[in-house]
């Protein structure tokens, strides 16, 4: 049930992302709501729940946007591992929380710019001049929404099933 | 082997996830669009949630604008009226212009540029990443949307039609780095080729460096390449850097559509 109640939550955040997140950009950036929902999965349940839902749901994210199908599945697989194999060995708090989805949003955006260079046809000054401009501030965007997004998580454990850790 | 798989399950899950990843993307660098029929299939699916998001959000913006955020109305009143009043003026101009234009076109058997058939689509999605400039619309082939078919509105150029379901339709927007649209200096006829950056400024290539053009020059579609009409406005030259070496200039050109407020769009259905 637990299962169901997190794709469905991930489902509507990533409507509210292309339908609502992106017409309130601050500086040009918009919140990654999903790299959001990954890093706390992760961390909770580990490094494979934390790979296919980052291969997943990276996927949908590649199919809604102008990217390449796979980039952001790649990305957030890789995120999805690396979060899961850590998180097991920490206490997770809320604080905890906020300074990883900081730092998670500054390595995807940073593998994502790296993908694009390669892939498509940009110039370098280009990329990094655009990483400057949107990674900080989706950073702290991303974590300043995170208390959010964790909440609904923890209602859907407390009623849906699987125990709090 | 199977049960190597099994007791390492995490790392041959890992393993089996990256390398689909790494495949669709060594795919797309070689095949255009090899994914299509996936991405029809996401749309199906994903077009209701994504159609009662926008209608929320414009229903709201609505209140918000209509009954809430009232302040500086009275102002924007007067100001309006001025405006409108010198519009008048302007628009008695342009139809004086438009009949001699009609008259002169008759004489010279010129053929109508003007007349496009569009289909009306409302803006219900956008990009999901910082990486990409697209669109999703509440058009597609059942309505006679195909790919690659041009996206206006009364502001000048949106892009072109990407990947098109039976109702939905994504649009890749002429600010994306992927989009280049052939143009052409409205004043001087200079031809070059315009293509979205990362920044909010469209960059035009192949300018030759001895083309007489000045900043504030408008910036119209060539209709080379058969996917953008002639005529249609694509935005102004913000800035010229003129280089000492090579054959071009560099010019940035300011859009004119803003694309952050984009809210309704025609897609053009005759090329």
């Amino acid at each position: 049930m637990y299962f169901v109640f997190v794709i469905v939550l991930s489902l509507f955040a990533l409507i509210l992302q292309t339908a609502f997140f992106s017409v309130i950009q601050i500086k040009g950036a918009k919140p990654d709501l999903i790299l959001i929902i990954l890093t706390y999965l992760s961390l909770l349940k580990g490094a494979e729940a934390g790979s296919i839902f980052g291969f997943s749901f990276g996927l949908l994210q590649d199919v809604l946007s102008g990217m390449f199908l796979g980039s952001n599945a790649l990305t957030k697989t890789l995120l999805g591992f690396t979060l899961g194999s850590i998180g097991k060995k920490l206490y997770v708090s809320s604080l905890l929380q906020m300074i990883f989805v900081f730092v998670v949003t500054f390595v995807n955006e940073t593998l994502l710019s790296g993908l694009t260079l390669m892939l498509k046809a940009y110039s370098t000054q280009e990329v990094i001049t655009h990483w400057i401009r949107v990674t900080p501030t989706e950073s702290i965007y991303n974590s300043f929404l995170c208390p959010f997004i964790v909440l609904l998580l923890r209602f859907g454990e407390r009623n849906f099933g699987l125990p709090q850790q | 082997m199977i049960k190597l798989l099994i007791r390492y399950k995490p790392i041959s899950t890992l393993f089996f996830l990256v390398s689909t990843s790494l495949i669709l993307l060594s795919v797309q660098t070689k095949i255009p669009n090899p994914t299509d029929s996936v991405q029809k299939f996401v749309f199906v699916g994903i077009y209701p949630f994504q159609l009662a998001a926008a209608n929320t959000l414009r229903k709201a913006y609505h209140i918000w604008k209509s009954y809430i955020y009232l302040v500086n109305v009275e102002q924007e009143n007067v100001r309006l009226r001025e405006q409108i009043q010198i519009l008048q003026m302007e628009k008695n101009e342009y139809v004086e212009t438009a009949l001699a234009y009609e008259r002169l076109k008759n004489i010279l058997n010129l053929t109508d540029v003007t007349s496009l058939n569009t289909v009306l689509a409302r803006v219900i999605g956008r990009d999901s990443t910082n990486w990409a400039s697209t669109i999703l619309v509440d058009k597609g082939s059942s309505h006679g949307i195909e790919p690659n078919l041009a996206v206006i509105t009364h502001e000048g150029i949106v892009g072109y039609t990407m990947s098109v379901s039976p109702r939905a339709s994504k649009i890749l927007l002429a600010s994306d780095p992927s989009c280049s649209i052939a143009a052409i200096i409205q004043r001087t006829r200079d031809q070059g080729v315009v293509q979205g950056q990362l920044t909010n400024y469209y960059k035009m290539k192949y300018l030759i460096q001895g083309a007489d053009v000045i900043e504030g020059d408008m910036v119209i579609s060539s209709g080379l390449g058969g996917v953008i009409p002639k005529g249609l406005v694509i935005g102004k030259i913000a800035r010229i850097n003129k280089k000492s070496d090579g054959l071009f200039l560099d010019v940035d050109i300011e859009p004119s559509v803003n694309f952050s407020k984009l809210e309704e769009v025609f897609i053009v259905k005759n090329k």
